[in-house]
């Protein structure tokens, strides 16, 4: 078995693997389930693009999005008290975008937009992330109408 | 590139990121050094690219407080104590990852790994019901193996 976790790149991939920690405890709020969604959009599309074939985590194998709420439970959970650290998770998804897309031939289109998002979700007000998000999910909806037709 | 189809590679990847909550809290700190830092000695890593890396066995001084800051856990903190059961998850496969593959390793750092894991389990286990009973048991055992730094 090889594996190198000593180089840079090796290291920043495989700690995006695992999901966001953090876990809104109260169902009331509309952000509750903000975590499943963060995972959904970047970690499990991160995992696809790394190859993980782990039969019981998500692995998004496709550039489609179901969840399309992030954006605005993003931005609420940010505007409320008890906000998670995303910013750590976030840290690591924004670097493992930046390597799969200066490693690797494949996914370009895709990758700009999500790592757009990222960067966006560090900086950016609410429009901003809405934006980006938008745009990462109109990409997915033209796939998958290219490969109905 | 490394293989991440390979089960005990997802397992390792999974338990190399420190945790996402309250970064600056003495726990959160003392557990990635206790753990997250001593798996990722073990797997290789550089701490050039990887923060926290830790290459003794031997408990260092910011971890001393592990059982202490983990007994002041507010465990009615939802939030919390769920970020830190899947951290601590993660973490504990990763660890039976290590007895799984090929490491190069000695028996005592052998040794070490399953009485790191036994203390995962511990922990969570307190996580669950609030018995810190286990965790000091278990703590003790690993300090008498490897010792504390001064």
């Amino acid at each position: 078995m090889e594996f190198n976790f000593a180089e840079h790149n090796g290291y920043m991939l495989a700690s995006a693997v695992r999901g966001p920690d953090f876990a809104m405890e109260d169902s009331s709020k509309p952000y509750y389930d903000l975590h499943l969604e963060l995972k959904h959009t970047f970690t499990a599309r991160v995992r696809f693009f790394l190859g993980v074939s782990y039969g019981l985590c998500e692995i998004r194998d496709t550039p489609v999005i179901r969840d399309v709420h992030m954006a605005t439970k993003y931005n609420a959970a940010c505007k409320s008290e008890s906000c998670p650290c995303i910013s750590h998770y976030l840290y690591h998804i924004l670097d493992a975008l930046i390597i799969l897309k200066e490693t690797t031939e494949e996914h370009h289109a895709e990758l700009s937009l999500m790592i757009n998002l990222a960067y966006t979700m560090f900086g950016g007000d609410d429009e901003e992330i809405q934006y980006a998000f938008s745009e990462l999910i109109k990409y997915g909806e033209l796939w998958e109408a290219n490969n109905e037709a | 590139m490394i293989d991440f189809s390979d089960r005990n590679i997802y397992d390792i990847a999974t338990a190399l990121r420190g945790p996402d909550i309250k970064l600056f809290s003495p726990l959160n700190s003392s557990a990635k050094e206790l753990f997250t830092a001593r798996l990722r000695f073990l797997v290789g890593c550089n701490p050039f690219h990887s923060g926290f890396v830790r290459s003794l066995p031997r408990i260092p001084r910011c971890c001393q407080g592990f059982c202490r800051e983990l007994r002041s856990l507010d465990v009615s903190d939802g939030l919390l104590v769920r970020g830190m059961t899947h951290y601590l998850h993660h973490l504990k496969s990763g660890f039976n990852a290590l007895r799984e593959i090929e490491l190069e390793a000695t028996p005592e750092v052998y040794e070490e790994i399953r009485l790191l894991l036994l203390l995962l389990s511990a922990t969570l286990y307190f996580l669950g019901n609030g018995s810190m009973i286990k965790v000091e048991q278990t703590y003790k055992k690993l300090v008498e193996h490897v010792g504390e730094e001064d």
